[in-house]
């Protein structure tokens, strides 16, 4: 049976106690909420244990990330200055090689910027304008567009830059009797994959397996669900007809996931350079010491379930020869349209 | 041996402790106490103030404060007291660097509370509560991983105690619930985009996380205050504080603490 007294006698003074302390002492305290350790030496352990959990591709690109903790570790120290910090901590992510990696605080950004600086762009937007559209092309919403010789030309610039189902109703309306299309996709360094997605929807005449996403299940290096498989279904006015897809080193992330999705298409060529790459999901953390991180965190693989975090292949590799963009040529899509022709 | 089922008080108690999330409970409650009945029925505005820790997205607190409101309805039997109470609040938190998140939180319970002593103007009662709580996060400024959630229902122990000041009319509460275990349900660990979902129907296994978990891995706190003043025979007037702490220690680990502050109405039956 209850024993009222003990009742009486432990409870309401427990209850008492534990109310005085919520209140008085600090709610958020009591239950430790409070602010996590921000020195040198906390952020480092606290930037490179995240990863550890999160990063989703160490064994792809054959990092030995206890390895990497042991380098830098013995380099951090407690009077660091935020700037030296930043620094080391940037130099510490680079060993990932992975574009969608990147540290900012309130000054600074810092990226891995590899896939593409050592390559040639082969692209000039300006002397596509004015020399092989005249000046005299089509904008809508972010998309550039003309018929040369009843041959499509579309650039996207950027997937960043959304794009809407009527404006793409209305481009490939105009695309419907052009016997061939050029989608220019040089120096699109990514962006939302949502605007990837529409503009291939347009060239597809089926449901179509585009890729796989793989998502970790834990934070173990090897826990993953299985691939999760991504489909495309056709929508509005589709296009049949013969398709190049233009590419260079820029061409990344959500452009490097619509050049795969490109290449699974009977009707298409690569031409160019290979994509940069920058497969997966970019996440944020907030470090605590205010550093903003972005990491991968899923990473994408191809129907045949290989890696594209290293680019895709273009079926015809061209490079611009020297001078070509200073006299204003752009042999890329020279070929392109002479393919088409 | 001692015959416990010879002391009919207690055979009573335990056939209440059985039967309180028997449908027919009530129907105990009101055959041994037909002229004790009263419902509650309570409404009102809170304030609430929260702080947020979840470690997949910082281990910075985000703090804020928020509005929101709250119902209760209430029946109270001679021997037992149920209670179906529900808020919603919303707010917008901030860290120290002034990084936000919009917070949405949701809670609910079903109690079933014996009254274990009745000396004079002190009560106690104790009993099983069916609680969940759901907060849903999103966070400005991330890429793709930018909204977050838990779920959680439990069976909880809760105690109330009470004391009436009869000579102003007020009644002084306090009601302390724990879990003793839980169904906790939180995206999957690597899955939080919304990109994902826009596109693919086939997102159950990785999109949420679901387990029955002891307090080890769902701990949660709460108390609740309360002033209740009548002022005249039907209604009342009640001012509560309700603290509300959990914390999940999965590999998405989440701890959300609350301070609530409710102003209600009562219209008493």
């Amino acid at each position: 049976m209850f024993n009222y007294l003990t009742l009486k006698k432990i409870f309401i003074p427990a209850i008492c106690v534990m109310l005085a302390i919520v209140i008085f002492c600090g709610c958020k305290k009591a239950f430790n909420l409070n602010q996590p350790k921000q020195d040198p030496i906390a952020v480092f352990e606290e930037l490179w244990s995240f990863m550890d959990k999160h990063y989703p591709m160490f064994a792809f690109k054959g990092v030995d990330w206890d390895k990497i903790h042991q380098q830098y570790k013995s380099r951090v120290k407690p009077e660091m200055t935020e700037a030296q910090l930043f620094a080391l901590l940037n130099q510490m992510l680079l060993n990932l090689k992975d574009g969608h990696v990147s540290l900012m605080s309130k000054t600074d950004t810092a990226t891995y910027l590899g896939f593409y600086k050592n390559y040639p762009i082969n692209f000039n937007k300006a002397n596509i304008t004015n020399n092989y559209l005249n000046n005299d092309f089509k904008t809508t919403g972010p998309i550039i567009y003309k018929k040369v010789n009843n041959i499509g030309y579309l650039y996207y610039s950027l997937f960043s830059k959304n794009i809407t189902e009527s404006d793409l109703d209305k481009i490939f309306a105009y695309f419907n009797d052009s016997k061939g299309l050029i989608i220019d996709v040089r120096s699109n360094s990514g962006g939302n994959p949502q605007n990837s997605d529409k503009l291939f929807s347009r060239l597809i005449a089926q449901k179509t397996l585009v890729k796989y996403e793989v998502i970790k299940s834990g934070p173990n290096h090897n826990e993953f669900f299985e691939p999760k498989p991504f489909y495309l279904s056709p929508n509005g006015q589709t296009y049949n007809k013969p398709i190049i897809l233009l590419t260079n080193r820029l061409c990344f992330s959500a452009c490097n996931d619509f050049a795969l999705y490109v290449s699974l298409l009977p009707n298409s060529q690569i031409m160019g350079n290979q994509t940069g790459g920058g497969a997966g999901l970019p996440y944020n953390y907030i470090l605590a010491n205010g550093f903003k991180l972005q990491y991968s965190g899923t990473y994408t693989v191809s129907p045949k379930k290989e890696s594209i975090e290293n680019g895709i292949q273009p079926n015809v590799n061209i490079d611009f020869e020297q001078n070509d963009e200073a006299n204003g040529k752009d042999i890329i899509l020279e070929r392109a349209f002479n393919a088409l022709n | 041996m001692v015959n416990y089922f010879g002391n009919k008080k207690v055979f009573y108690k335990i056939v209440l402790c059985i039967g309180c999330f028997n449908p027919f409970s009530n129907v105990f409650a009101q055959t041994f106490a037909p002229n004790f009945n009263k419902w509650d029925i309570n409404a009102g505005l809170t304030l609430n103030n929260f702080s947020v820790v979840d470690e997949n997205f910082s281990l910075l607190p985000y703090s804020g404060n928020g509005v929101g409101f709250s119902a209760l309805v209430a029946y109270q039997g001679k021997l037992i007291k149920q209670e179906l109470g529900f808020s919603y609040a919303l707010a917008n938190l901030k860290n120290n660097f002034n990084n936000s998140l919009n917070q949405s939180y949701i809670t609910g319970n079903y109690t079933n509370l014996l009254l274990l002593n009745n000396q004079n103007l002190f009560k106690i009662l104790a009993g099983p509560q069916i609680a969940l709580v759901y907060a849903g996060r999103n966070y400005e400024g991330y890429v793709n991983n930018n909204s977050s959630f838990e779920f959680a229902t439990s069976l909880n122990a809760a105690v109330e105690i009470s004391y009436n000041l009869s000579k102003i009319g007020v009644v002084l509460k306090n009601k302390i619930a724990s879990p003793l275990f839980s169904y906790v349900q939180q995206p999957a660990f690597g899955f939080e985009t919304s990109f994902l979902n826009a596109n693919s129907k086939n997102d159950d296994i990785v999109n949420n996380a679901s387990n029955f978990v002891g307090f080890n891995k769902f701990f949660r706190i709460s108390n609740c205050f309360i002033i209740d003043k009548s002022f005249a025979e039907h209604h009342k007037i009640s001012l509560n504080y309700n603290l509300d702490f959990y914390k999940i220690s999965t590999n998405r680990a989440v701890k959300n603490f609350t301070n609530t502050l409710t102003i209600s109405y009562g219209f008493l039956l």
